[in-house]
């Protein structure tokens, strides 16, 4: 059983126990924080690079952090945000297409070049499709299905209105549905 | 927090009759991958604590291994310029450069404060000189601009005092004067009068 986050932060606080406490922290939201970031960049490489620089912004905000936030939400949003800060750099590296359909068409290549790839797996045409999804959609459809994140929490972590989340979300399940029918 | 019972109803709602697949991920990951890395993530952070600034400029060859040496030969070299300077009163160009005269070096700040002293001493004087010139100048032209006007002997009130001075004896006269003689300077006052 992982430990509470209200005792990974005591942890953190003290400087005898901060490492310790961040140790632990890593431990705790290390696959979440992958797979969410995973799931936006693809390649392995590139998730961890990702995930490395999210722990460390966390080692050095984590000290500034207000407990009004939830944590968990803290750390998903600064996981969000690097994300999409890599993907923006990589389009502009020219490594991944400026237009949303071309950028998902690459994406799906290297899915497809991946050693585990198999077309007839559900779990594979899911993925496939959501890379077909507008950025916006793809981010708030995984948050909700896989991460199994409250539209509260999508709200915090994102900045968009629980509403317009909704929304968001049903036009993403909507669209899978057909495509996965489709496939 | 999961949601996932909510999650699912709402994906029945939206979708029935689909099938929605497992939320396994595909993808895969190294072996071990996720057991070495916190104690990598943590190395990182605690490295990025003593990681120093990069700086953008270059520093020549083996600079630092000479600092120390060539600093102690230039305060030698100094020290040795100082006391000749003392000695002889002369300025020195050694080889590490131009030494500077310690006489003058120590006479400037004492001229200068000596100079800024004769300044300021000169200038109250001008100053205070002129305001006296200025105080006299009025009260001449003003004090005998008045006593012209009074004692003038165009003035009416002149003729009127003179004519009827004329009518008084001298015994009054003296009389008058012994009475109102005081030892006191009288003043002459223009406004009474007028």
């Amino acid at each position: 059983m992982p430990p509470e986050d209200s005792l990974l932060l005591q942890w953190y606080h003290a400087s005898a126990t901060r490492e310790k406490g961040f140790t632990a922290l890593v431990s705790k939201y290390q696959q979440p924080l992958y797979w969410h970031i995973r799931r936006m960049v693809i390649n392995h490489a590139d998730a961890d690079d990702v995930l490395q620089n999210v722990f460390l912004k966390v080692w050095k905000g984590l000290a500034n952090f207000r407990e009004e936030s939830n944590l968990y939400t803290w750390l998903y949003r600064i996981a969000t945000n690097e994300s999409l800060s890599f993907i923006e750099r990589e389009k502009r590296r020219g490594l991944v297409n400026m237009d949303e359909e071309s950028a998902g068409a690459s994406a799906q290549q290297q899915m497809k070049a991946d050693a585990h790839f198999d077309e007839k797996k559900l779990e594979w045409k899911l993925q496939l499709a959501i890379q077909q999804l507008p950025e916006k959609q793809r981010v708030v459809f995984n948050l909700r299905y896989f991460d199994e994140m409250g539209y509260r929490e999508m709200s915090e972590v994102l900045q968009t209105s629980e509403g317009a989340l909704k929304a968001s979300y049903h036009h993403a399940v909507k669209k899978l549905e057909e495509m996965l029918r489709e496939s | 927090m999961r949601h996932s019972t909510e999650i699912e109803k709402e994906l029945r709602e939206l979708t029935p009759g689909m099938v929605w697949p497992g939320k396994d991920m595909p993808f895969h990951v190294p072996a071990g991958y996720f057991d070495h890395l916190p104690a990598r993530i943590a190395e990182d952070a605690l490295l990025s604590l003593n990681k120093p600034i990069d700086i953008p400029y270059e520093v020549p060859a083996g600079y630092f291994d000479q600092l120390s040496a060539q600093v102690v030969n230039r305060a030698l070299a100094e020290a040795a310029g100082e006391q000749n300077n003392t000695s002889n009163n002369r300025s020195h160009e050694g080889s590490s450069g131009k030494m500077v005269n310690l006489f003058f070096k120590k006479v400037i700040p004492y001229a200068a404060a000596a100079l800024l002293g004769g300044i300021l001493v000169t200038g109250a004087f001008l100053f205070t000189e002129q305001r006296v010139g200025t105080g006299c100048e009025t009260l001449s032209t003003g004090n005998l601009t008045a006593s012209h006007t009074v004692l003038s002997p165009d003035n009416e009130l002149y003729k009127d005092i003179s004519f009827k001075m004329q009518s008084l004896s001298d015994d009054e006269i003296n009389r008058y004067l012994e009475e109102n003689t005081s030892t006191e300077t009288m003043e002459w006052q223009p406004e009474e009068i007028n």
